[in-house]
């Protein structure tokens, strides 16, 4: 499975359990990853009315915390595809 | 495989009961569907109970207040189609010849905590989220935005079954919500899941609900009113398949057998009762259960087809999203609705001269359960 995909659906969460103070609306999405399987996750870096049916998202990590023996927990995400850097 | 008559159905009003117990709420819908039945608990020869997250043995702990009368007593948790398969199973016990008097009944407490509770500690939930952690709502927003973008269609269609399922409610004196609301209000209510407020989501309740099936014989020896057969009784778990290619939904093949079994089609159904937790689900089963192709479900709101009154009612108690679902009891809800609706007694709300009605309800984890009944 390539590291990019395009989006397939998405919403935002406003309300995660009924009657929870908001800890902030968040960005889920499924994204069909090139030749591979759809997959769901959050969509970090974008604003939530850029989002986009179809549009290029990439993954990317997210440090959750520190886990046993000091090292970082860390999970996967997505976000809008990057421009490629050019070569200098 | 011997017939099979629904010969009584009772339930309470769904609401939220915090102060009533679940023994109080499954007494008030079993006797009511006994003397429905003109039978008392003694006649009952079996009973399956539906029930989610009530604890070992609810259906046995909650009739044991009826009286200890020895018959065997079975709880089945299949999340919301727990109560359809409460009623499955009685109907195989008669239909198998093993009884001729079988009651299911289904409880639900969901302000107990029967629903997912948040947990105490913020960080678990900031970790949840940084996962990508959906709750229910969450998945069927989801749905409907990849429906809005496949069938070119606004959020305007989902809302109109909300205001449309509301209006039924309205004539139900058992929902939990007897009021009308407006197009209005259900765009412009709380945002749950975007595109979704909460409108487009059924709400959380409590209570029971209950039906006596018997064999023909039995039934005829009743006597009182029309029979109501048990025409077609399917139950599916999920099949295998990928993103890539989805074979036919749950529903679909599901609703099949169902046809099948009773030898008749959609085009042969009066009213139908659907599993609509949200309302794009409606919809989608409009498709699934074959009355109309892929991506015409939209039409078929937009242009009164499914409201009392038009072709082919849908929901015609309120659905879950005005009648309510406490889980447990929900599929019960259904039957008791259209026996109501057979018999010719449902008042305001009569689908008139209804002769055979369908109840799908799906469970979470990939079942789905259809009945077809017919006068």
């Amino acid at each position: 499975v390539g590291p990019s995909g395009r989006l397939y659906t998405y919403t935002v969460v406003y309300e995660l359990f009924a009657g929870l103070d908001s800890l902030g609306p968040y960005a889920v999405g499924q994204v069909e990853m090139e030749g591979g399987p759809r997959v769901q996750g959050l969509i970090t870096g974008s604003e939530f009315d850029e989002l986009e049916i179809d549009m290029p998202l990439e993954l990317t990590l997210l440090v959750l915390g520190t886990g046993e023996r000091g090292r970082p927990r860390v999970t996967y995400a997505f976000r809008p595809a990057q421009p490629k850097e050019r070569a200098p | 495989m011997r017939q099979v008559a629904v010969v009584g159905v009772g339930m309470t009003r769904f609401a939220q009961h915090p102060q009533r117990s679940i023994a109080d709420l499954g007494a008030e819908a079993v006797l009511a569907a006994l003397a429905d039945a003109g039978l008392s608990w003694p006649d009952v020869q079996t009973a399956w109970c539906g029930a989610v997250g009530l604890g070992m043995t609810a259906g046995t702990r909650l009739l044991a207040e009826l009286g200890l009368t020895g018959a065997p007593i079975t709880t089945v948790d299949n999340a919301s189609a727990s109560g359809s398969t409460a009623f499955r199973e009685a109907y195989l016990s008669v239909a198998c010849g093993l009884y001729d008097v079988a009651l299911a009944v289904g409880v639900g407490k969901m302000t107990a905590g029967g629903g997912a509770a948040a947990p105490a500690d913020r960080s678990e939930i900031l970790q949840m989220q940084a996962m990508g952690f959906l709750p229910p709502a969450g998945v069927f927003a989801m749905r409907t935005r990849r429906r809005m973008h496949d069938y070119g269609a606004t959020i305007v269609p989902y809302a109109r079954v909300s205001v449309k399922n509301h209006r039924h409610g309205s004539l139900n004196p058992f929902a939990q919500f007897q009021k009308e609301v407006t197009l209005e209000q259900v765009l412009q209510s709380r945002l749950v899941c975007d595109p979704l407020t909460v409108l487009h989501c059924c709400p959380i309740g409590d209570g029971a609900a209950a039906a006596v099936v018997a064999s023909l014989p039995r039934a005829r020896r009743l006597g009182a009113g029309p029979l109501i057969r048990v025409a077609a009784s399917a139950f599916r778990s999920e099949v295998y398949s990928s993103d890539g290619h989805p074979g036919p939904s749950i529903t679909e093949l599901t609703a099949r057998q169902a046809y099948e079994q009773a030898g008749a089609g959609p085009e042969d159904m009066d009213l139908v009762q659907v599993h609509d937790a949200f309302t794009v689900e409606e919809i989608d089963y409009y498709e699934s259960l074959g009355f109309c192709r892929r991506g015409e479900g939209e039409r078929l709101v937009e242009e009164g087809v499914t409201t009392i009154g038009g072709p082919i009612p849908f929901n015609t108690d309120g659905g879950l999203l005005a009648r309510g679902h406490p889980i447990g009891p929900t599929g019960l809800a259904q039957v008791w609705e259209t026996v109501v609706q057979l018999r010719g007694q449902a008042g305001p709300r009569q689908v008139e001269g209804a002769r055979a009605g369908l109840c799908q309800m799906i469970g979470a984890g990939g079942v789905c359960v259809i009945h077809i009944l017919k006068r």
